[in-house]
Parts: C-alpha cells; structure tokens; sequence
C-alpha cells in the first residue's frame, strides 16, 4: 500500500525535475534542490477492483525527503530522491458505544531511495527531449514483520527509463512537458508502465504547475504471493496535482502541492499534500 | 531558540498517532444465564453439567426456596449492561418471580422464560422443578460419548442420573427416553440409540415427571455441517472451500487443502454476518490468524452451528476482507 505513497511522493519528485528541467538537463555546475514534507492521511482506499472502501481505521504516511538535480555537463543531470525520514501510522480505533480500542501503530525509518541519471538527446532545439535512468534503492522498511502492514518500502529494487519532451512558449510565459516510462519492477512485482504531462505558468513571482499523472501496471507479477506484496503490487492511479511555487529570491523559492487520484488501484484514496522550500544554484 | 521549537513541533507532529471514531456495529443483543451462585441445586445447561453460560437450563429449587438469577446482556452494539427483563411463567402455581428472584411455591415443574433489552430475539429459559423433600427427583441429567453425529444404523449408549435437592444421586429410579423425532433416531429403554435415517433429532429422559437436558444427534454426512466455497473480494484472491462441523457445542471451520488468500501480515479468518471489512472487524467472531504454511482447522467454543453467515478472510489491520464464503447446509 505505502508503495503507492512512494509513488505519489516520486510522483511529486519527478514533477520538481520537470520545474527544474522536465526535458532539460541541468546546465553544468546548476542544480536544483528541495527540502520537503508530504502528508497523507485517508479513511479510505482504492481496492484491487478500483472500488473506494472504508478504511478501519486511517492509514498515513509521511516523507521529510531531499531532493536534488545537478548538471555534471550540459547533458549529463544526476538526480536523487531521498526521504531520509519515513514515517508510515496506522490510527488508533475507538469505537463510540462499546469503548474498544484497536491499538494505533507507526514505523519510521529510511524510504526508499531513487537515483538517476538525466541525458539530454535534444538539447537547445523548440522542443528539448532527455531520456532518464532511475534506479529505486529499496532502503525503505518493507514490513516483513510488521502485523499492522506498514511499510516504508517495497523492498524490491526497480529500474525505470523515461524520456521526457518539454517545449517552452518563450517570450509567451509558460511551457508544457509530457514524459512516458517504463518501470521494470524485481521480486515478483508487475512491471509498470507511466505517462504524465504538466502545463507551467510563470506570474512574476508566482509559478502554479498543474500536472497529470498515471501508473499503469502490466499484472505480471506474483508479489501478493509474498509477505504484504499485496498492497504494493499492481499499483495504478490517474493523478492530477496542483503545484504553486513562489520564488522568493532569484535563487530560492517555497512551494505547496496537491495530488489527487481520479481513479486508482491499491491506494489511499485522500490527497497527498506537500510544502518545501527549493533551492536553485 | 526558534530552531528548538520548530524542531520540538515537528518531533512532536512526526511521533503522534491520530485517534479514529467509529460506531460500533449493530447487531443482534444477546442475553445469556449465568451460572447461580446459591441454591441446592445449581442451574444445569443442554449438557447436563453445571451452566457456566447459556440459553437455557433447568433449575431445582425446595418449596419455600428462593434463587437469584444471574445474567448477561449485550446491547444491539455488544455492550454489556443491565436490561430491563420480561418474565413470563407458564405455571404461576409452582413460582412466582419479582426483582430477578424466582421463589418456589409448591411441588411441580414449570418453564420460565425470559426476555431482555429491546430486543425479540434476546431470550432465555430455564426449567424449574420445585419439590417437597429430599426424597424427590429434583434434577435429571443425560450425557453421551463426546460424539454426537452417527452413521445410518450407528448406535450410541447413554447414561442417566436422578438427583435430589441436596444434589445426590437418586438410585433405583426408572427412566423414560425419549426421541424427540423416532424418525431420525430411536432410543431404547436402556438409553441405546439408534441412528436410522439421515437428519437432526434429540433425545432425553424423563425421571417422576421432571424432564432432563435433551442431547442432539446428526446422522449422516450433511447434518450438523454448513459448506461454503469461497469467492474473492476487492480485487484480491480467495479460491478453496470451507466445512464448518458442530461439534458438541463448538463449531470447528476447516479450510480446504487448495485454500489459498491474498497475503498480507494480519490475515485473519472469522465467522461473520456480513463481508464489509469495518462490519467484521467489529462484529465478527476472529478464529485466528492465517499463513500459507499454518494450521487450516479453526474452533469457535459455544458457538451455534447458524449463528455466522458467512466465514470471511480479513486482513486486520486494514478491516479489509479478501474474500467470503458463504455458508449453506
């Protein structure tokens, strides 16, 4: 289940490397870093049918992750997602009349981690495209042996190449990017392949981005055979978010967002929220 | 300073765990007699032996005796709590009844029944024999061999007693058995039973009038089980059957050899009413916890064989179901 939290919070990070580049690499020596905090807390979940069902109780996760982009050479853009503080929470459960309680729970550790590296094929050009390598470090808790099911991570290390198209309407104050991937998944989890687009307005200071995003799963993998596979396998959503980011100076900013699933697999079915402070070099 | 509070807050943020409300579950209430703490003679269950909690018993009380009755009682949302009871006295010449209190008037046997709550099906029954001395039969009392469900043409021998008042087994009485559906079984005058026919039926005895606990037997494969064949739920997987067998009291649920479910830590099985995750988390009866490699035979003690509708594979934590089964006879 948490893996689709991890999706989302990638979700938000790949949507940052397309503030910071989308289809544009890094100049060299530039960077793009963030400082985050994503919340979701939901009462409610998206089955393996797709249906919405009551949770009992809620379920939350929660990320304070770093993440960075920068330029080794005009092409060549390293990017890191780290969550370095992961806290998954099960609530406690009262029932009003009889008094029973259901003991609340919570795991904190390290997530999971993605590393990439950014190409850029077209640089310079009205429409820029750059092919990106991911690899998902399974440093998260996968929640073995943890009776409540919460998981920091899916314990599975995937690889993920994507490329990414992004055109900018210059002197006209806004671009738009779209991106396709293919995410090849390990232990028995189903690969997945992803498509997503975002238009990005820049108003002086203020720079809204609304985003779509979706995950499709192949179900080619077994992973619900293994121990809590069940909730991170076969993970699908269609996404919209919000993003709205407001440069403070020259080089550093704030943003707020909100991704939301119109329709999805094995997920929370509540937004996730998330603030950060960004960083450019 | 300001770094140490917003580090303190987020410390704080970051370590609570929220507080979920939830109405309980409305179900049936239930009202149960529990066993009397005074008396001569103790209140005895369908078993014969002395009622620790049930539906039903039978009570043996001295002309002029009085005997509080103890029970329990479960709201529509599983609350224990005082109900406001119904008395009703087939005999009112034998006892009479005020503030839980039944009082023993003359020699007779009477049943009482009593109801509780708001509730119509919240009802118990206990059999009341009043005699005049230590002399009389106060108490009948018939038990079997631990298996009560027999092939066609099986039989099984039963053992009676007789007790008085002082709970002293009476001797050199005579017994009268009893079935209740010779068309099912028949029982001789030496307490043999026979199985006959394929179905349900119980037997007693009879001892100067006053009637003891009945005893019931399945005959055949189909009586006193329920099957199901189960079907997944929510997208997960649940492919295998289920038998649940009466067992004396008990209910044993055994899962079939192909059964297989969606896996997750805190996979449970229970015996449920409805297959809403929240419903059977709150409402349901947990048999245990379930692991591919685990045990695949579960018990329920003091469970009637049609109390549960359906068996439900739950995963706990979440209060979501992977699958059901329901059951049918």
């Amino acid at each position: 289940m948490t893996k689709k939290l991890i999706f989302v919070l990638f979700f938000l990070s790949i949507a940052l490397g397309s503030l910071a580049g989308g289809g544009w690499p890094q100049p060299k020596g530039r960077g793009y870093f963030k400082l985050s905090q994503s919340y979701l807390l939901s009462p409610k979940y998206f089955d393996g049918n797709g249906n919405i069902i009551d949770l009992t109780p809620s379920f939350g996760y929660f990320a304070t992750s770093f993440y960075g982009e920068y330029g080794f050479t005009d092409r060549l853009t390293g990017i890191i997602y780290m969550p370095f503080f992961a806290r998954a929470v099960k609530n406690e459960l009262r029932f009003n009349q009889s008094g029973i309680n259901d003991a609340g729970a919570s795991l904190n550790s390290f997530g999971d981690t993605d590393i990439a590296i950014k190409y850029g094929l077209i640089v310079n050009k009205p429409i820029v495209v750059s092919a990106t390598v991911l690899f998902g470090l399974p440093l998260g808790d996968n929640g073995a042996s943890n009776a409540n099911v919460l998981q920091t991570g899916d314990g599975e290390f995937n690889q993920m190449l994507r490329i990414d198209a992004s055109r900018s309407f210059y002197p006209k104050k806004f671009y738009v990017s779209a991106y396709a991937g293919f995410n090849n998944r390990t232990k028995g989890f189903s690969d997945e392949v992803r498509f997503g687009a975002e238009i990005g307005l820049t108003l002086k200071k203020f720079i809204p981005i609304l985003k779509v995003s979706t995950v499709h799963s192949l179900f080619n993998g077994d992973a619900a055979a293994n121990q809590n596979g069940i909730f991170s396998n076969n993970t699908e959503f269609i996404s919209p978010a919000l993003e709205l980011n407001y440069q403070i100076t020259e080089k550093v900013g704030v943003s707020a967002s909100m991704a939301t699933a119109l329709a999805a697999r094995n997920i929370l079915a509540s937004p996730n929220f998330g603030v950060g402070v960004y960083l450019k070099l | 300073m300001n770094r140490k509070i917003i580090v303190f807050i987020y410390l704080v943020c970051a370590s609570c765990i929220g507080v979920d409300f939830r109405d309980d579950t409305i179900r049936d209430p239930e009202l149960n007699l529990l066993s009397s703490e005074t008396g001569k003679l103790k209140i005895i269950d369908g078993s014969g032996v002395t009622l620790t909690k049930g539906k039903s018993g039978s009570l043996g009380l001295l002309a002029g005796a009085k005997q509080l009755i103890s029970f329990e009682y479960s709201d529509k949302y599983g609350v224990k709590n005082e109900p406001t009871l119904s008395w009703v006295v087939v005999n009112t010449s034998v006892v009479s009844v005020a503030n839980n209190e039944i009082t023993a008037l003359v020699p007779g046997t009477t049943l009482v029944n009593i109801s509780g709550g708001d509730a119509v099906g919240a009802k118990v029954s206990i059999t009341v024999t009043v005699v005049a001395d230590a002399a009389a039969v106060a108490a009948v009392s018939i038990s079997a061999p631990p298996s009560t469900t027999l092939d066609l043409n099986q039989t099984v021998q039963l053992t009676a007693a007789a007790k008085n008042i002082d709970n002293v087994t009476l001797s050199n009485k005579t017994f009268e058995w009893l079935s209740e559906n010779s068309g099912i079984v028949t029982v001789s005058a030496s307490g043999l039973v026979t199985a006959v026919a394929n179905g349900t039926a119980e037997v007693h005895a009879k001892v100067d009038g006053v009637k003891s606990n009945s005893i019931k037997f399945n005959i055949g494969a189909a009586a006193g089980v329920r099957n199901g064949t189960f079907q997944s739920a929510g997208g997960y997987s649940t492919v295998g059957s289920v038998t649940v067998t009466e067992s004396g009291n008990n209910l044993v649920v055994q899962l079939s050899s192909n059964f297989q479910a969606s896996v997750a830590a805190g996979t449970y099985i229970y015996l449920a009413n409805s297959t809403a995750g929240g419903n059977v988390k709150s409402a349901g009866l947990d048999l245990g916890l379930w692991t591919p490699s685990g045990t695949k035979t579960f018990s329920a003690a003091a469970v009637p064989l049609n109390q549960y509708k359906y068996v439900v594979v739950l995963c706990r934590p979440f209060g979501l179901t992977f699958g059901f089964a329901e059951l049918k006879p």
